[in-house]
């Protein structure tokens, strides 16, 4: 028995052993076969001559002492020089290569352009008078970041140097061109689409994207998406310029598509646009208002030096870029800056002049509004794009910060997410946000969700601003309450300090954030993280990013547009969505 | 027996028991053996001392009653020697459960297939596409598009907490397991979701070629020749899915004990959703609040008044329940959805006709919702087939603020951060 037991013993000690080793393996490491299983084979692009003619500059270019790609789309001895000084200035080539190995990263000018009225701030304005001021942006591949110079080319002085990390300027010509390439030439793109796509099939083929789950997730690398309609749906080819391939294919629904040949819009002359309203500020003096306003390069039209019966309420505001998403979860979609014709790559540009004209209400001239629509060629068409803006100012002293999808785009199934920025006038001011019972005061930068369950009150009014000089103004976030079809704004609203000279903000902005973030790093984060600073005695900005979704819904139509025969010809139908805060004088 | 498996692991919270259940009989007979073994010995030695020599009156016992106790051990310790054999040699073959496999290593592969977009025809959708961890397991699109862009008919409904459930559809009572659900986004002729039906041997081939996915069948499916199969692939996802389960709200610390967790305002919800006037709990019911998988089939699906196009129809062709019941009684049912995470899972509805909680508490505020204009006109607080129970209410705006803080106490944010439910598979952005 004693035998028995111990040979049984034995025998089980032994199976509880292997018993371990077999069930309790560990799982192997994740190795990359998962990862890459859902990565494009794109080899198809790698021997196009216009990508290794590009690599070729590329490699050239790391080995020089400069690795800097020069700027590729001008010949113009003025940008030239602007590039030079650029250059040969320590600052501005701070990032060209590793700090610790000292290998070259991969550079390249992407812009160069005659700086205007909207890229000058306070010191720097000075130096700019007699118009040979330039701005220079270079791209680094590597670290993801641009740096603007603005040079004075005369005087040979470089005025100002800026790093933004985690931001792209707008594309190049040539890069847009190489893009659409890799797309066409891509065989899972020509595959899905039945057919070759051309050049001209493409659009929004210089709008920068990003998709999650890839190197573009989030815009960590440079990508753009050359997108293709087919019927009902388009075929977007996110286009990863870091690596020069595709990173992914993604498919949205744009609903009926329309008719082919877009509906003819009353177009101004490019020319008279950009020599009227994009060169220098206007002066606007109305119902005892005066200000300024322009149309920028990239962040719209932009009011500065606001000030009601003599006292200054704004400092600028200005709409710096549409975020544009067609999946929370992918994270696919545009970010879109709107802009002057010229001098600017924005997709979405100023077809039509600024317009200014009363509001009424009751038959009763009750104020004026600032409006200027941005608009892409081919809209209403798939993937075209409208967008307004509106400065609505009252006899009363109140104002509204509005801007407006008019329609149609990518998807039925996008969401908008607008970035408008507001700067207070006057050296300080304080901001103050109800909580339901009292109002609360905000000690350091920070931003704010509005939800189902924020406290309002009973007027409607959720923060409160405070200035000098009896500048003091509740702020009424879009509730759907401004009989404008908006359905409200569900806007974060971020408040910052400004800081004259650190350019964050002050002058045109690059795009700040990447498209399709679903919660609150849209952009502005960036001059809140990683420390919050104090708000005590400083002056504000206030950042407002509503969240508006689409709809193609008949009957239900929002943020969207549609063609539709009228007399025997196509017409326009827009759903316009309004959003952007009213700003009421505490009396 | 699968579908035992994983409600039994799921709702018992168990998804390692069985396993362990089995490598403790293992390894914990010898030990138990030894104390017999042992016991055994010393008690015959002490019996056969204080028998013989001390005899103390409390431990009397005669050679007869010793022999019997002996006895008994001893076929106590056999019955457990043949236990644990069984499952020893049941190990050595694939494992204790009659499926032969190992939960946690089927978990691990269920998850890693539900974030991987080599399930769908062209590489761009996973489950998790539609089902994102970040939003509560949905993806904030009022219905979803497949691999093709196709828009599907419904919303898409959150994971947490799914296992729960006895029926896996909006409005489709045929539909009672995590399985047969599995069947429509994979497979789906009429809404192509992942689009597989004329690619599922390609993809089975990308599965059996990946070095990783072929180590993680074998040791799911031990027993099985061909493991990478789609009954496999289904069974290891569903058994995923069923371990999605989470209840850490503020209202469960709330009822756990923690008084701070709700706030007063929660609390004054808490009383409103279960007043007389709104009566929201009848229907969304404790601890889930949606549908009690208890209840007859009529007290879980419900017609609440979305629509009401030219005979009581819903929109899109979509008349919920009576499409399978091919009942006209059932003409808009839709089954209770879940009030847990509505914070993440907007839009709201079968259709996500609603697009925030606001524009949602409206139509039952209202009794039903009326659409004054385009294709889908009507006045849903008529339709004949609504609900008795939408009757409609009036509240003010601090009881609606109650409400939705009540509400969004509900919202359990560690499903944001459980890395069970996280992508394994995310990408390293930053190179």
């Amino acid at each position: 028995m004693k035998k028995l037991n111990f040979s049984l013993l034995l025998v089980l000690l032994t199976a509880c052993f292997s018993c371990n080793e077999n069930n309790t393996a560990e799982k192997p490491a994740e190795n990359d076969d998962a990862k890459s299983a859902y990565l494009l084979n794109d080899t198809a692009s790698i021997n196009l001559p216009e990508i290794t003619a590009y690599l070729e500059k590329v490699k050239t270019t790391l080995q020089q002492p400069m690795p800097v790609l020069l700027f590729q789309d001008s010949s113009d001895q003025m940008m030239k020089d602007a590039e030079t000084i650029c250059l040969s200035n320590a600052d501005f080539t701070k990032y060209l290569r590793d700090s610790i190995s000292k290998n070259a990263f991969r550079n390249e000018i992407f812009n160069i352009y005659k700086a205007r009225e909207s890229d000058f701030n306070k010191t720097t304005r000075g130096f700019c008078t007699d118009g040979s001021c330039y701005k220079v942006e270079l791209y680094n591949f590597a670290l993801n970041l641009t740096t603007v110079g603005l040079v004075n080319v005369k005087s040979k002085q470089i005025l100002q140097v800026t790093h933004v990390p985690n931001t792209q300027p707008e594309i190049p010509q040539h890069l847009k061109t190489i893009a659409i390439h890799i797309a066409a030439a891509n065989t899972d793109v020509q595959k899905a689409l039945g057919f070759k796509p051309g050049e001209k099939d493409a659009v929004m083929s210089a709008t920068k994207t990003s998709l999650n789950r890839s190197r573009c997730e989030r815009s960590l690398h440079l990508c753009v998406a050359p997108t293709f309609v087919k019927g009902e749906k388009a075929l977007w080819t996110i286009v990863d310029l870091t690596e020069l391939k595709v990173a992914g294919l993604r498919w949205t629904n744009v609903g009926s598509a329309g008719p082919e040949s877009a509906v003819t819009l009353r177009k101004i002359e490019n020319e008279t646009i950009t020599e009227c309203f994009c060169k220098n500020e206007l002066n606007l003096e109305r119902n005892g208002w005066k200000m300024n306003y322009m149309i920028t390069s990239s962040d719209g039209l932009r009011i500065s030096n606001v000030q009601y019966n003599s006292k200054p309420i704004v400092s600028s505001a200005k709409l710096v870029d549409w975020h544009v998403s067609y999946s929370d979860t992918e994270g696919f979609g545009y970010s879109d800056a709107i802009g002057c014709p010229y001098f600017s790559t924005a997709a979405v540009i100023a077809v039509e002049p600024p317009e200014i004209s009363d509001l009424i209400e009751d038959g009763k001239k009750i104020g004026f509004v600032l409006v200027q629509n941005f608009s892409s060629e081919r809209w209403p068409q798939p993937c075209n794009y409208k967008y307004q803006q509106r400065y609505e100012f009252f006899n009363d002293g109140s104002f509204r910060v509005a801007v407006a999808n008019l329609g149609r785009g990518c998807g039925n199934d996008g969401t908008y997410r607008p970035v408008i920025r507001i700067a207070f006038a006057g050296g300080s001011q304080t901001f103050d946000e109800w909580n339901g019972t009292a109002w609360n005061n905000w000690t350091a930068e920070k931003w704010q969700l509005q939800q189902a369950n924020t406290s309002y009150t009973k007027e409607g009014y959720l923060f409160k601003i405070s200035g000098q000089n009896g500048m003091n103004y509740y702020i009424e976030p879009g509730r759907g309450q401004f009989k404008d079809g908006g359905r409200g704004d569900r806007a974060y609203t971020y408040i910052t300090i400004n800081k004259p000279g650190t350019d964050e903000g002050e002058t045109d902005l690059v795009t700040i954030g990447p498209c399709c973030n679903a919660d609150y790093r849209q952009g502005p984060e960036k001059f809140i993280e990683p420390t919050p600073e104090s708000l005590s005695g400083r002056s504000l900005v206030m950042w407002y990013v509503p969240v508006v979704r689409n709809d193609d819904t008949k009957g239900n139509e929002y943020c969207w547009a549609d063609s539709y025969v009228k007399n025997g010809v196509y017409s326009t139908r827009s759903y316009p969505c309004f959003s952007g805060p009213m700003f009421i004088p505490v009396k | 027996m699968v579908r035992w498996r994983i409600h039994h692991l799921a709702s018992a919270g168990l998804a390692k028991t069985e396993h362990w259940i089995c490598l403790k009989v293992i390894c914990l007979t010898p030990a138990i053996l030894l104390k017999y073994y042992l016991r055994l010995s010393v008690t015959t030695y002490f019996f056969k001392i204080s028998f013989f020599y001390f005899a103390p009156d409390e431990i009397f016992i005669t050679k007869v009653a010793f022999k019997k106790m002996f006895q008994k051990r001893i076929r106590s310790a056999f019955s457990l020697l043949v236990v644990a054999s069984f499952c020893f040699s049941s190990l050595l073959t694939g494992g204790c459960n009659e499926e032969n496999n190992s939960p946690q290593t089927i978990t691990e592969t269920g998850k890693l297939l539900f974030f991987d977009p080599v399930l769908s025809a062209n590489n761009s959708k996973s489950c998790a596409s539609c089902h994102n961890p970040q939003f509560g397991f949905t993806d904030r699109y009022k219905r979803t598009l497949g691999a093709f862009a196709d828009m599907s008919t419904r919303n898409t409904q959150g994971l947490i907490n799914v296992s729960a459930n006895k029926f896996f559809n909006w409005a489709d009572t045929s539909v009672t397991s995590l399985e047969q659900q599995m069947e429509r986004p994979l497979f789906s002729h009429s809404v192509i979701e992942m689009g597989l039906q004329k690619y599922d041997p390609l993809v089975l081939d990308k599965l059996k070629k990946n070095k990783q996915y072929k180590i993680l069948f074998e040791q799911s499916f031990p027993g099985d020749r061909d493991p990478v199969n789609w009954k496999n692939i289904k069974t290891a996802i569903a058994v995923y899915v069923a371990s999605l389960q989470s209840m850490n709200a503020a209202y469960d610390l709330y009822k756990k004990g923690n008084r701070s967790a709700m706030s007063a305002s929660a609390l004054r919800g808490e009383q409103l959703f279960n007043s007389k006037k709104l009566n929201c709990g009848s229907c969304h019911v404790p601890p889930f609040f949606g549908a009690d998988s208890s209840l007859p089939v009529d007290q879980q699906y419900y017609n609440i008044g979305l629509y009401n196009i030219a005979g009581n129809n819903y929109a899109n062709d979509d008349n919920g329940l009576s499409t399978v019941s091919k009942r006209e009684v059932d003409k808009g049912k839709f089954r209770t959805p879940t009030l847990r995470n509505l914070l993440f899972t907007a839009p709201y509805f079968h259709d996500g006709s609603a697009e925030t909680l606001e524009d949602a508490l409206l139509v039952f505020e209202k009794g039903g919702r009326h659409i004054e204009k385009g294709i889908w006109q009507g006045d849903g607080r008529l339709n004949e087939y609504k609900s008795k129970l939408i009757t409609g209410y009036t509240i003010t705006a601090e009881e609606q603020t109650d409400l939705i803080n009540f509400l969004y106490s509900l919202t359990d944010s560690s499903v944001l951060s459980n890395p069970s439910f996280q992508n394994p598979l995310k990408t390293n952005s930053n190179k």
